[in-house]
């Protein structure tokens, strides 16, 4: 009789907790101690910064005949966080053209004598916002958006089985796109090799370093590698090309020029590259890992200037400034003067 | 035409860090494009590339071995910009290449080689011949029965905004039938030859040069078919996070083949989705967040973008089973108390009479 009340007392119990454990699973939500989390996007500390800016573009004709010649000049655009004005050019513009991504280009009509050179200025006023944002609880994608904006690129081999297993390992237990961004961006963070070079994708910036992946590369290969990365797992995002003023200074001027020994750049040249996240109600949202050693999600300072963007162009865009087909690009100039508010 | 710059432009978009580079450049040239479309029956884009390289000067490189032999080696890349005229994807587009480049003497190519108002002729080319399906072509769109809008965009302009092709002509064979046809952008030239079944635009520049064209046709027998791919996938298992208001779901992929796979999931408020590739076989857990206090969710899984799997999962809670469990367990564990306190008495008992 008492063996009976044990294993009846122990098999009850077992049997109670079983169903106690099941019940609790989501197809039956106990309701005592739910809680719903709102989803919140806000901007805090937003804060303007506008600049001056003088593009001087110096152009020579190397042949013995005048050549007349269509010009391009890329400028920053308008876009979140980002005002541009146009304020005056040197030489009337033929028109105004926009790359596949929304890229904004001035098209020039010039010639030029032969051996002679000519000046193309440009100036605009472009006012940065800086800002911190606060998310919380972002919700992930639609389909449609996951579907047609996260697929791979040239630069971004989204079917390639390492990002695939190295996306999971990171960021599939995130519960949110954002907190999945963040795991990603300290991954990055954490094991980038920094090295100035061509842009190879980010097929080849991962490499095996004593073992461990790596991300061997400037902040094309960091922002082709969080943009890979964040799109196997299918949050929509993309790159954005422009220039970071490495000096917190009234004016900054930074240069390349064309010598006889090839290209030289001024030693605070800045060209840059960086990712973005779409986060539904507040848009692209920037994401900078080389300022510092911590991963900036929507932590945007006033030293990023975009020119231009990269998300549905197969083969990437091109952002180089001033480009002509016969007559030679020999200097860029670029002048960021503060505008006091 | 297009340049040939092979070092400066991933120079000029780089560089973070503080540092002077001197790079040598080497040498540079340019190329005219002249470029056929022709439509055929069935919906197949036979597309002819013919490229004449040439310096600075004017002067044709075609004679300059290694010149060809860079245009040459470059084929793979020319394919693909040659399906980016017709689609988004390449990678999805169904093609074939019915010539692979070779050097034609008697083709000529048309190319303004810096002489204001002039094109240039030049004797030879490089030949190219890619026929392309436009049936797996994002820019092939269906209009009514027979007739198809076609959108094609030059890609050489799109990726350098200075290139462009120098002759463009597009062409209709067989029962092909052209009903319109338009080009962007407002500015570019219209084309100057325009006779019976050939479209044909001279581009002096890039300015006159269209950057895409958008045709409506009338194609007999088109044949959409669709790749059947076998993706299969289950929710195994779903779990709801009460401390952070997370739903999780293991997704298993129970088909043979590994892939994409996305798992929607529709709250009374909004739709949400994730991404996520697994093996044959291969089972995950994915969270979402919940943002609505009642009501039901429904979860969806795509593959290849057919709904593969939908269950409903209800909001509202149902205590009852959670009852029975806690009641089971209190007399489960009444039971045990009695047994043991009884248990315990006994040998209390056994105790006191040994002692007496």
């Amino acid at each position: 009789m008492q063996s009976i009340k044990l294993i009846a007392g122990i098999v009850l119990a077992l049997i109670g907790i079983a169903i106690l454990f099941w019940s609790l699973q989501l197809e039956y939500l106990p309701y005592s101690s739910r809680e719903v989390f709102k989803f919140r996007a806000e901007f805090l500390d937003k804060k303007n910064h506008t600049y001056v800016l003088s593009q001087c573009f110096l152009l020579k004709n190397p042949f013995n005949n005048t050549v007349s010649d269509l010009v391009y000049t890329w400028l920053p655009v308008n876009a979140s966080n980002q005002f541009v004005k146009l304020i005056k050019t040197n030489v009337e513009p033929l028109h105004k053209k926009s790359g596949e991504d929304g890229v904004e280009i001035l098209v020039f009509n010039i010639t030029i004598p032969a051996g002679e050179t000519a000046w193309i200025n440009t100036t605009l006023q472009v006012t940065v916002e800086s800002y911190n944002v606060l998310i919380e609880n972002a919700p992930w994608l639609p389909f449609s958006e996951v579907e047609d904006n996260t697929g791979g690129k040239r630069y971004w081999a989204v079917e390639n089985e390492t990002y695939v297993s190295l996306a999971k390992e990171i960021g599939l237990n995130a519960r949110d796109p954002v907190s999945a961004s963040r795991a990603i961006g300290e991954w990055i963070v954490y094991n980038k090799i920094y090295r100035p070079m061509p842009r190879r994708g980010a097929e080849q910036a991962l490499i095996i370093d004593n073992g461990r992946l790596k991300v061997y590369g400037d902040c094309e290969e960091v922002a082709d590698v969080f943009v890979t990365l964040t799109r196997v797992l299918g949050i929509r995002s993309r790159v954005v090309h422009g220039i970071y003023l490495l000096e917190d200074k009234e004016i900054v001027t930074m240069w390349i020029k064309m010598t006889d020994q090839g290209l030289e750049l001024s030693d605070n040249w800045g060209g840059h590259a960086w990712p973005q996240i779409y986060v539904p109600d507040m848009g692209w949202v920037d994401v900078e890992l080389l300022e510092g050693d911590v991963a900036k999600i929507g932590d945007f300072s006033k030293y990023h200037i975009k020119y231009g963007f990269e998300e549905k162009s197969f083969l990437g865009s091109t952002v180089s400034y001033c480009r002509a087909m016969f007559l030679e690009t020999n200097a860029l100039y670029f002048t960021f003067r503060r505008v006091l508010s | 035409m297009r340049i040939i710059k092979n070092i400066a432009l991933s120079i000029l978009i780089l560089i973070l860090v503080s540092s002077t580079i001197r790079i040598r450049p080497q040498q540079n040239f340019l190329i005219g494009l002249n470029m056929v479309i022709e439509f055929t029956d069935g919906g197949i884009a036979r597309t002819t590339l013919k490229q004449h390289p040439f310096d600075f000067n004017g002067v044709s490189l075609l004679s300059n071995e290694d010149v060809v032999k860079e245009i040459m080696s470059d084929e793979e890349s020319i394919v693909e910009l040659i399906l980016l005229f017709f689609t988004s994807n390449p990678s999805k587009a169904k093609y074939r290449v019915v010539s692979h480049i070779f050097l034609d003497d008697n083709e000529e190519v048309f190319s303004n080689t810096g002489k204001p108002g002039i094109m240039d002729r030049f004797k030879g080319a490089l030949v190219l011949v890619v026929d392309v399906f436009l049936n797996s072509t994002s820019g092939f769109m269906k209009i009514d029965e027979d007739t198809y809008q076609v959108f094609i965009s030059d890609y050489f302009t799109l990726r350098s905004p200075g290139s462009w092709i120098d002759v463009m002509e597009i062409r209709f064979s067989g029962n092909v039938e052209m009903l319109n046809f338009s080009a962007e952008p407002a500015w570019a030239k219209p084309p100057l030859v325009l006779e019976g079944n050939v479209l044909k635009w001279f581009n002096l520049n890039e300015a006159d040069a269209p950057d895409s064209y958008v045709l409506t046709l009338k194609i007999p027998g088109v044949v959409f078919s669709n790749v059947i791919r076998n993706l299969r996938a289950e929710v195994s298992r779903s779990f709801f996070s009460n401390i952070d208001s997370t739903l999780w779901l293991n997704v298993k992929n129970t088909g043979m083949e590994g892939g994409f796979f996305i798992v929607s999931l529709l709250e009374p408020c909004c739709e949400q989705a994730r991404k996520i590739f697994l093996k044959p076989g291969e089972e995950a857990s994915i969270g979402f967040p919940i943002h609505v206090s009642e009501g039901e969710v429904i979860v969806r899984v795509f593959g290849d973008g057919n709904k593969l799997v939908e269950k409903t999962i209800p909001l509202k809670s149902f205590p009852l089973l959670s009852l029975l469990g806690f009641v089971l367990t209190i007399i489960g564990t009444l039971m045990l108390h009695v047994h043991i306190s009884e248990r315990l008495k006994k040998q209390g008992m056994q105790a006191l009479t040994k002692e007496q």
